[in-house]
């Protein structure tokens, strides 16, 4: 039996006064509270380090909360009970009320209008004596209450975390009295789900994110849509369509991004393998608390909406935004009737209990995500919202747009995570109901509940066509994920009971995402009803073998030697991996060796030696010696003779042939040459490699007119036009051949001078 | 010397096809390839099917033994892509 800690504990903080920026005043306050010995000492800096040692004094801090009010000292406990970090305000606020903690003062101004403030707000004190600290960027709504216009206990109290030194000098609070009235007559609506169910999808979408190098993200961050289809299409998962979970891939996604499972870099993100398999291999109750985490955090996608964008850029209450506070009342809520056991609730009831409790985190709605949810509750004064007036019709309006939510979060988003079972009753309408799962029981009733994990057996039966039948129901998440990684799911369904493949893609990339063929022969076993048929195993040999048999060694060292003894002579001396006769594979630890080598030639993984010249005939000429990946490169497409490289048409043909596309051809060359490619031969490259150039060539009369009026008059002219075949551009026509002596006849008469003999335009000037 | 084969000319055996496809790597000088990408296979025959294989003409530069070859600096993930596509398995190591 184990106990977790409460499903909203943070990670603890550490109290650095530098982080809290107080006046040299109240450091002195607090030193003279804390016996720091020299509290009156001008220098802050020095103050402020005494003040820091003497935090961890835990003989001062014991006589500091033995000076406490019973009131302070519960309020401390009960920030403890949510652990050493940061408790959000909008919590305390309904878990101090829930005590009695927090009492409202209310203030008549006039018929319609009353001012109420909290009486008293009992972390001042604790404030003041640097048990609880606050955050460095105060929430726009939290503090203690101000004195102004409405309601001021509708809002959130500060976030604070309690000083760690308190841990050790009182036990934290017991669970609030917060409860609902057991729903005596529901009856359950279908098996909820198990921890393995939700493991598992989530460990098969994972699997689909490592598949692939990178997803892409919007600049907000959420998955963007064409990586959304992508992964639904990479990883089909089964559908609940009367409790529809919305974008469900992005919901898996956020998940196991919270789990640091996926790792964003820019508006690129990257399945991380090994975590992933550290996380599926914990026991059951370790991950689902880790499921919640993933949720409560979840900023890119909403319950009941799906894909959101993250408002996090305007946080509404301190450093929560109101997707995230509403989560968290909703975790506290389930947190108190946890302490209920299993018993029904009726769900209209209880969201009715977090409007009247919940205060502005809950009534006040900031963002559009939360007026549409995909599932309909049905409440029934939801639907008569429009008939209701004042009080009535705000609640009733809110049943219908927020308290929807918080249904779809319950009944949907929960269920699918296994800590909630839906139940109904009839009689006299239908109404939705709901009960924590004994694994939503020992999530959400940490401390107190005790988990111990369910007694689990061998659930997979693997059939010799490489069918699998999974019996979920008979195991927990531990290890599950990892058999995911084996398996394919073409037609996924939702269920205890699901059919799965092993295909030759899904055990390969299960050996590129880490499992050996050893380890996965294992867990198969280990997890079947009965020894895995013969031919199955034999095949998955057969495909680990493969695998072996062809290896990408990426990243490598490579040096090559002259000769073999040179190369003998340097494995000898350094080692190495000796490859061929002339190449050495070197480890990256044998940086020392690679120091021997300052005169090689030296070629990098992106940067190639530009020691090449070629002419327009391809005719190339090495200024350098040329170094492997240049005589192979050129061996692909360029001729040999003798010592001298030429590209010809034979060549390229043949390269193209052999595969190489010219683009290939072009880039290699702009890799090796020192010099551009000459126009002539970039065309004739072109050429032969399949868009040929298109030109003419023939003898032929010309007739040259200069000016460009004349050469108008001329082309218009009814008498000349008939001897013209055509005009090779402005001032010039290409003549009948047939009537070349007429026509310089005819220009005779009309007194043009008709010269013999052309004179041309110049040629534009060769560049470089 | 001329690519291609020549219809006068006897068909070219299997190894000399490869040496045509994919030539053995003899460095003149001491050479030091940085970040390289290299092909190991456990046969030599694997190496010459690749090497045949014209999707893979311009990703396989040249052979370093039998059963190693070089793959074109900076496109080691369009080799692997391609190999799996091709129906092979390959270990990225």
């Amino acid at each position: 039996m184990e106990a977790l800690t409460h499903v909203l504990s943070r990670p603890p903080i550490e109290i650095r006064l530098s982080d809290t920026n107080l006046r040299m005043k109240e450091v002195r306050k607090l030193g003279q509270i804390w016996r720091v010995p020299d509290a009156k000492n001008p220098d802050y800096a020095k103050v402020t380090a005494q003040l820091q040692k003497a935090f961890q004094d835990k003989t001062i801090a014991q006589s500091i909360v033995a000076g406490l009010s019973a009131n302070e000292l519960a309020v401390l406990q009960a920030y403890l009970r949510y652990g050493r970090g940061h408790v959000s305000g909008v919590v305390m606020r309904m878990d101090l009320l829930a005590r009695g903690l927090l009492e409202v003062r209310e203030q008549r101004i006039h018929r319609n209008y009353t001012v109420r403030q909290w009486a008293k707000v009992p972390t001042q004190n604790l404030v003041d004596r640097a048990l609880l600290f606050g955050l460095a960027n105060a929430s726009r709504f939290g503090g203690h209450g101000y004195s102004g216009y409405g309601d001021a206990t509708e809002g959130p109290l500060t976030t604070y975390a309690i000083n760690p030194i308190v841990a050790q000098c009182l036990p934290p609070a017991g669970p609030p009295s917060w409860s609902i009235a057991p729903e005596e007559n529901a009856v359950s609506v279908g098996k909820p789900r198990g921890s393995a169910e939700f493991a598992f999808e989530l460990a098969r979408v994972h699997a689909g994110l490592a598949g692939r190098k990178s997803w892409t993200l919007n600049r907000s961050g959420e998955l963007s849509k064409p990586a959304e289809r992508a992964l639904a299409k990479a990883v089909p998962l089964g559908e609940d369509h009367d409790f529809p979970l919305p974008d469900r891939h992005v919901f898996y996604f956020e998940i196991l991004r919270h789990l640091n499972v996926v790792k964003r870099e820019g508006d690129q993100a990257f399945a991380k393998p090994s975590v992933a398999q550290d996380l599926f291999r914990r026991p059951a109750a370790h991950q689902a608390r880790l499921w919640v985490w993933g949720w409560l955090r979840a900023e890119c996608w909403s319950d009941g909406y799906g894909v959101t964008k993250p408002e996090m850029t305007n946080p509404v209450f301190g450093d929560e935004s109101s997707l995230a506070a509403r989560r968290q009342i909703l975790a506290w809520a389930l947190a108190c009737v946890a302490h209920q056991g299993e018993q029904w609730f009726d769900l209209e009831t209880f969201v009715e209990r977090l409007y009247a409790d919940g205060g502005s985190a809950v009534k006040v709605s900031y963002s559009y995500v939360e007026m549409a949810s995909i599932w309909d509750p049905r409440f029934v004064d939801a639907q008569t919202f429009d008939k209701l007036e004042g009080e009535e019709s705000a609640r009733a309006r809110w049943l219908r747009t927020q308290g929807s939510w918080f249904a779809n979060a319950v009944m949907v988003t929960l269920a699918t995570l296994g800590f909630i079972e839906r139940g109904r009753v009839d009689a006299p309408r239908i109404r939705h109901c709901f009960r924590l799962t004994p694994l939503g029981l020992a999530i959400f009733g940490a401390p107190e509940h005790l988990w111990s994990s369910p007694q689990t057996r061998p659930f997979l039966v693997v059939q010799p066509n490489f069918d699998v039948v999974a019996y979920l129901d008979q195991t927990d998440a531990q290890g599950i994920g990892s058999l995911a990684l084996l398996l394919e799911n073409a037609k996924p369904t939702l269920g205890a009971v699901q059919s799965f493949r092993i295909t030759q893609q899904s055990y390969y990339q299960a050996l590129e995402l880490g499992f050996t063929h050893d380890q996965a022969v294992t867990l198969l076993q280990q997890v079947s009803q009965h020894s895995l048929p013969d031919n199955v195993l034999r095949t998955l040999e057969d495909w680990a073998s493969r695998r072996e048999s062809l290896v990408v060694h990426t990243n490598t060292t490579l040096v090559g030697f002259a000769s073999a003894v040179e190369r003998d002579a340097h494995v000898a001396k350094f080692g190495g991996k000796p490859c061929g006769d002339h190449w050495v594979i070197l480890e990256a630890s044998q940086g020392q060796a690679i120091d021997g080598f300052a005169g090689a030639l030296t070629i990098e993984r992106y940067g190639s030696r530009k020691t090449l010249e070629v002419n327009e005939q391809g005719v190339l000429s090495p200024l350098k010696p040329l170094d492997t990946l240049q005589i192979g490169r050129l061996h692909h497409f360029a001729e040999r003779n003798d010592s001298r490289w030429q590209i010809t048409s034979v060549s390229m043909k043949s390269a193209v042939q052999q595969g190489i596309q010219p683009a290939i051809v072009f880039r290699w060359l702009g890799e090796m040459l020192a010099r551009p490619i000459p126009p002539l031969l970039e065309c004739a490259l072109e050429a032969w490699t399949g868009k040929p150039q298109e030109a003419a060539l023939d003898s032929a009369m010309v007739l040259g007119v200069a000016e460009n009026d004349l050469f108008n008059i001329l082309a218009q002219s009814d008498v000349v036009r008939p001897m013209l075949l055509g005009t090779l551009g402005s001032g010039w026509f290409l003549v009948r051949p047939e009537c070349a002596k007429d026509l310089a006849r005819l220009l005779g008469a009309y007194g043009f001078d008709v010269a013999k003999g052309l004179t041309p335009g110049q040629l534009p000037r060769t560049e470089g | 010397m001329a690519k291609g084969k020549s219809p006068k000319t006897k068909p070219l055996s299997a190894a000399a096809r490869l040496d045509e496809a994919l030539p053995l790597a003899n460095p003149a000088l001491l050479e030091l390839h940085r970040g390289a990408t290299i092909l190991e296979v456990s046969s030599p025959s694997q190496l010459v099917e690749l090497g045949m294989d014209r999707a893979f003409g311009s990703l396989l530069i040249c052979r370093l033994s039998p059963t190693v070859a070089l793959v074109d600096p900076g496109r080691s993930e369009e080799f692997v892509e391609l190999l799996r596509r091709r129906g092979h398995l390959p270990k990225v190591v």
